[in-house]
């Protein structure tokens, strides 16, 4: 996982929310970002599912506890489908 | 042998919501709609079916308030329904299963499901003798999962082909998740 994979994660959720938090890190929870919503979580879902070319492992989304397990999902991926 | 009397209907508030047990002057036409919508009732776990104005009468009385609730969820100002859960109670082993879903889509996205879930939950666990509870989710239902975990269910299994899905495209595999009262996390809507 690369600074940058946890910077477009921050990125992909403050686009998934209605408003921006500028203070996300790696260690932020998802379930306590404010505005994550079932909505916003159906946003984010998707976009991660666009940016990585298919939808995302279930699994291993609903047991994602913060912003840096959610970029370690994806720069997993990556690896894997490289 | 006797049948068991009705149970006392749950009637509790939250900072928006009023929470309570549906009685047949609730089944609207609204009601009958979702009732009728394969997608919603698919959150439920239940056929979709139309009920005539007969027929409430029947469904209304199948939830007993003791071992099977259907709680509607009414916004306070205007008292407009605009959701649905359902718990079925194992009373053996002080077990509920629950479901539900938001019907009216203008409060989706609002956290309505972990402000009245949260209550629910307080309603059952600290006056109905509940010990745990449980929930299944499409493993694709991302919007019900993360309100779930919010409350503090925790996920216990993977179900897999576990049911039909609504629009007969298939299977669908499940998520099952529990919640016993020291994985409760207290939720408070802060607007």
């Amino acid at each position: 996982m690369t600074d940058k994979t946890v910077a477009d994660v921050i990125a992909m959720i403050n686009r998934a929310l209605e408003t921006p938090v500028p203070d996300l890190t790696a260690e932020s929870r998802l379930l306590e970002i404010k505005g994550l919503d079932s909505l916003a979580i159906e946003r984010l879902a998707a976009e991660l599912g666009e940016a990585r070319g298919s939808d995302i492992n279930p699994f291993a989304f609903a047991q994602v506890e913060t912003v840096g397990d959610l970029a370690r999902l994806i720069a997993a991926d990556v690896k894997d489908a490289g | 042998m006797a049948q068991a009397p009705r149970g006392k209907p749950v009637d509790v508030e939250t900072p928006r919501f009023l929470v309570r047990s549906m009685t047949e002057r609730d089944a609207t036409g609204l009601f009958r709609a979702w009732i009728g919508n394969p997608e919603l009732m698919a959150a439920l776990n239940m056929p979709a079916r139309r009920l005539s104005p007969n027929d409430v009468a029947r469904f209304m009385a199948s939830f007993d308030d003791r071992t099977r609730y259907l709680v509607g969820v009414f916004e306070k100002q205007s008292k407009a329904l605009i959701g649905l859960f359902l718990l079925d109670v194992n009373l053996t082993h002080a077990l509920a299963k629950g479901s539900g879903f938001i019907g009216d889509r203008n409060w989706r996205g609002k956290s309505v499901f972990e402000e009245v879930g949260s209550a629910l939950f307080d309603e059952f666990f600290s006056n109905r003798g509940l010990e745990k509870a449980t929930a299944q989710v499409w493993e694709k239902n991302f919007a019900a999962l993360v309100p779930l975990r919010r409350l503090g269910f925790k996920i216990e299994g993977y179900l897999r082909d576990e049911i039909r899905a609504f629009d007969k495209s298939g299977r669908r595999s499940q998520f099952l998740l529990g919640l016993l009262p020291s994985d409760r996390r207290s939720f408070t809507y802060d607007g």
